[in-house]
C-alpha cells in the first residue's frame, strides 16, 4: 500500500461496559452500564495510524447514535482526521441487522474513498466478528485477520491492494491524547451520512443439529441466524455466487 | 438550569482522574519524603497539556473554559496538593497575568512556551511588609534609559525557585500606588540582578517550593513591562479573581478524596464487633462532610460559569475561595477524627492532607480579606 496520501477508514463501535453491568435476578442488565468505545475500534485506529504512515488520512465511520458522538470524538483526539456518523431511516431493529450495518459502512467507505479499512475482530458486546468479513465481501476486497504478537500485529503486511483488516482488540492502542487534542476534537465537525440500505430477503428455516452437520462447518457453526447469514454471505461472495 | 457537564469535560476529567490514579498517587509518599516532584512526571503533565489548559489554541493552549479548568483542578486536587500547587500558580497566576495584561507581542513570545510547560511561571506580588495589603508593596522600578531597574524582595513565591518566568509587581509611582502606580514586569531567570533567596521550609505542601526572590538593580528591558505602565494592580486583581476559582476547585477535589477515604475506613474499621460506619456519630460526620463539599462544588461551578459568561465575579470568587477553603479544613479535621490514630500517622495520606489543607485559608488572599471584599460589595450593591 502507498505510504503517502493514503486513505483509510476505521469502523468504530460504541458498547456498554461489560465489567460494570448489574446482574438482576440472574440476568445481565446493561441499561445502566456506562458507554465506551469498543476496544477493537481503538486498536483499529492504531493499526490505521501505523500502517499507512504519517500521511494517512483516517476517517472514522460509525453507526453510533448522536448522543455517543463525544466518545467517537476521542478517536479524532487520538489521530483520526474525519468522523462520519452513518444514519438510516430504518427503525432501530432493522438497522441493527448485520447486513444493514455492513451495507451502510460500505457506503461510508466509498464516500471516504478509503484504500483500506480497519476494524476490531469482534466487539465486546455482540462478539460475533461479522462486520469485517461482510464489509469485505460487499466491497469485494480481501479480508485479512491481523493477530497481536508480542505487542505488534502481523498479518496484513503482505497486503498490497485494498483490504479489510480486522485487528485484535487486545493489540496496541494509540497513546493518550493531550488536552489540546481533545479540545480540538470537540470543535471539529462531525459529518452525517444517511444511507439507503435494503433489508435482505432471507427466509429462516431452522438450524441443522450438530450431529447431522456434514461439510460446510463454517456456515453452519453459528447458532444465531444473523451469524450464520453473515458467514454464508462471505462464502457465497468468495465462490462468486453473486 | 442544566447541571450536565459537557461530554468534552467529562473526558478531560477522566483523563486527569486516570493520571492521578496511575501516575501521581503511587509517588505521592515519595514526593512527600523527598520534597521533590520527579522531572519525568512534570514532563508527562506538560505533554498532557496541564500547563496551558485555559488559554486559546493560537497560543498553544487547550481553549478550555473556566468551568473546564475548574473540573480539571478538582480532579487534580484529589491527589497530593503539591501537584496542583505546581500547576495552578503557573496557569492561574503567572500565565494568566501575561494573557490578561500582556501585549500581543508578549503573548506571542511567552504564552506558547508557558502553555507547553517549557517555561514555568511564578507570580510575585507578596512582600515582607505587603501580604494582604498588596497595594503597599515596596519593590520599586525606575526607568533608566531603555531599561527598568527593579529593587526589592518578594516573599513566599510559589514556584519561585524553579520558575523560568516571574511576573513581578513593582511600584512605579509611589503617589498613585493601586491607582496607577503599580506596574507588572516579566522577569526571566538569568536577568542581571535577579536571584533566588531562601527556599522556605513549610508546614505542608512538600514537593511544592516557595522561595524568596531578590531584585538587586535587576535590569528589565522596556519590552518586558507587562502591558502598560501603571496597570499592574488592575491586572493582579483580575488575575486573582480568576485564581480563586481554581483554588476552590482544588479544595473540593481534595475534600472529596478525604470523604471517599473516610467512607472506606468507616466501612472496614471494626470496633465493638461492627464497622464504625454503623455508629451515628460517624455517619453524621460523613454527612456533614458531603453536604459542605457539595455546597462548595456548586459555588465553584457557578462562579466558573459566571466567569465564562463574562459576568463580574469579584464577590463570588471571594465567597467561594473563603467557603471552599474552610470547608476543606473542616473535612480534613473530620477525616482525621474518623480515621482515629491512623489518621495522625505520617504513612497515611490523611495526615498529609490535614497539613496541606491549612494553607488554603491563607494564600491567594486570606479569608479575612475575602470577607472584606464580600462585605464591601454587599454594602455597595445593597444585597
Amino acid at each position: 500500500m502507498a505510504t503517502t496520501h493514503f486513505r483509510a477508514c476505521v469502523l468504530a463501535k460504541v458498547v456498554r461496559r461489560t465489567d460494570r453491568m448489574l446482574v438482576t435476578m440472574g440476568e445481565m442488565d446493561a441499561s445502566e452500564a456506562e458507554w465506551q468505545l469498543d476496544a477493537g475500534s481503538v486498536a483499529a485506529l492504531e493499526w490505521a495510524r501505523r500502517f499507512g504512515g504519517a500521511a494517512t488520512e483516517i476517517t472514522v465511520l460509525s453507526w453510533a447514535p448522536p448522543e455517543q458522538e463525544g466518545l467517537l470524538r476521542q478517536l479524532l483526539a487520538q489521530g483520526a482526521h474525519r468522523l462520519i456518523r452513518i444514519t438510516t431511516p430504518l427503525g432501530a431493529e432493522e438497522a441493527a441487522d448485520p447486513l444493514v450495518v455492513a451495507d451502510g459502512l460500505v457506503q461510508g467507505i466509498r464516500v471516504a474513498g478509503a484504500e483500506a479499512v480497519f476494524c476490531g475482530s469482534r466487539s465486546s458486546d455482540e462478539g460475533r466478528g461479522a462486520t469485517g468479513p461482510m464489509v469485505a465481501a460487499l466491497l469485494g476486497w480481501p479480508f485479512v485477520e491481523a493477530e497481536a504478537a508480542g505487542g505488534t500485529q502481523t498479518g496484513a503486511a503482505a497486503v498490497t491492494g485494498p483490504a479489510v483488516v480486522s485487528v485484535d482488540p487486545l493489540g496496541p492502542k494509540p497513546g493518550k491524547p493531550n488536552f489540546m487534542a481533545v479540545s480540538r476534537a470537540f470543535k471539529a465537525p462531525v459529518e452525517s451520512l444517511e444511507v439507503q440500505v435494503r433489508r435482505p430477503q432471507v427466509q429462516y428455516t431452522g438450524i441443522i443439529p450438530g450431529t447431522e452437520r456434514g461439510r460446510g462447518r463454517e456456515v453452519l457453526a453459528g447458532t444465531a441466524l444473523d451469524e450464520a447469514l453473515s458467514l454464508l454471505l462471505v462464502r457465497l461472495r468468495e465462490r462468486r455466487v453473486f | 438550569m442544566d447541571f450536565t457537564i459537557p461530554q468534552e469535560y467529562e473526558i478531560l476529567r477522566k483523563m486527569v482522574h486516570d493520571f492521578v490514579v496511575e501516575r501521581l498517587d503511587p509517588i505521592s509518599q515519595k514526593v512527600e519524603e523527598e520534597d521533590e516532584i520527579p522531572p519525568e512526571i512534570i514532563k508527562e503533565m506538560a505533554e498532557l497539556g496541564f500547563f496551558g489548559l485555559p488559554f486559546p489554541e493560537e497560543y498553544g493552549g487547550g481553549a478550555v473554559s473556566k468551568l473546564g479548568y475548574a473540573l480539571f483542578l478538582e480532579e487534580l486536587g484529589a491527589s497530593s496538593a503539591c501537584f496542583s500547587n505546581l500547576i495552578a500558580p503557573h496557569v492561574s497566576l503567572a500565565t494568566s497575568s501575561v494573557f490578561i495584561g500582556g501585549t500581543e507581542a508578549q503573548k506571542q513570545k511567552y504564552l506558547p512556551p508557558m502553555c507547553a510547560g517549557e517555561k514555568l511561571g511564578a507570580f510575585a506580588l507578596t512582600e515582607p511588609n505587603a501580604g494582604s495589603d498588596a497595594a503597599n508593596i515596596e519593590t520599586r522600578a525606575e526607568k533608566k534609559g531603555d531599561k527598568w531597574i527593579l529593587n526589592g524582595t518578594k516573599n513566599w513565591i510559589t514556584n519561585g525557585s524553579i520558575a523560568d518566568v516571574v511576573i513581578v509587581y513593582a511600584l512605579t509611582d509611589k503617589n498613585l500606588r493601586a491607582r496607577g502606580g503599580i506596574t507588572a514586569f516579566i522577569v526571566e531567570k538569568g536577568f542581571p540582578g535577579f536571584r533566588v533567596g531562601t527556599v522556605d521550609v513549610k508546614m505542608g505542601l512538600r514537593g511544592s517550593h516557595t522561595a524568596q526572590l531578590l531584585f538587586e538593580n535587576c535590569e528589565v528591558p522596556e519590552e518586558n513591562v507587562l502591558g502598560e505602565v501603571g496597570m499592574g494592580f488592575l491586572t493582579a486583581m483580575k488575575v486573582l479573581d480568576g485564581g480563586r476559582i481554581g483554588l476552590a476547585a482544588g479544595a473540593v477535589g481534595g475534600a472529596q478524596r478525604l470523604l471517599e477515604l473516610s467512607i472506606q475506613w468507616a466501612n472496614t474499621r471494626v470496633q465493638f464487633g461492627q464497622p464504625i460506619a454503623n455508629n451515628q456519630a460517624i455517619q453524621w460526620m460523613l454527612a456533614d462532610m458531603a453536604m459542605e463539599i457539595e455546597a462548595a462544588r456548586l459555588m465553584t461551578y457557578k462562579t466558573a460559569w459566571k466567569y465564562d459568561q463574562g459576568l463580574k465575579i469579584t464577590r463570588d470568587a471571594a465567597m467561594v475561595k473563603a467557603f471552599a477553603s474552610e470547608m476543606a479544613c473542616h473535612v480534613a479535621d473530620k477525616a482525621v477524627q474518623i480515621h482515629g490514630g491512623i489518621g495522625y500517622m505520617r504513612e497515611y495520606p490523611i495526615e498529609r492532607a490535614y497539613r496541606d489543607t491549612r494553607i488554603l485559608k491563607i494564600y491567594e488572599g486570606t479569608n479575612e480579606i475575602q470577607r472584606m471584599i464580600i462585605a464591601r460589595d454587599l454594602l455597595k450593591v445593597g444585597h
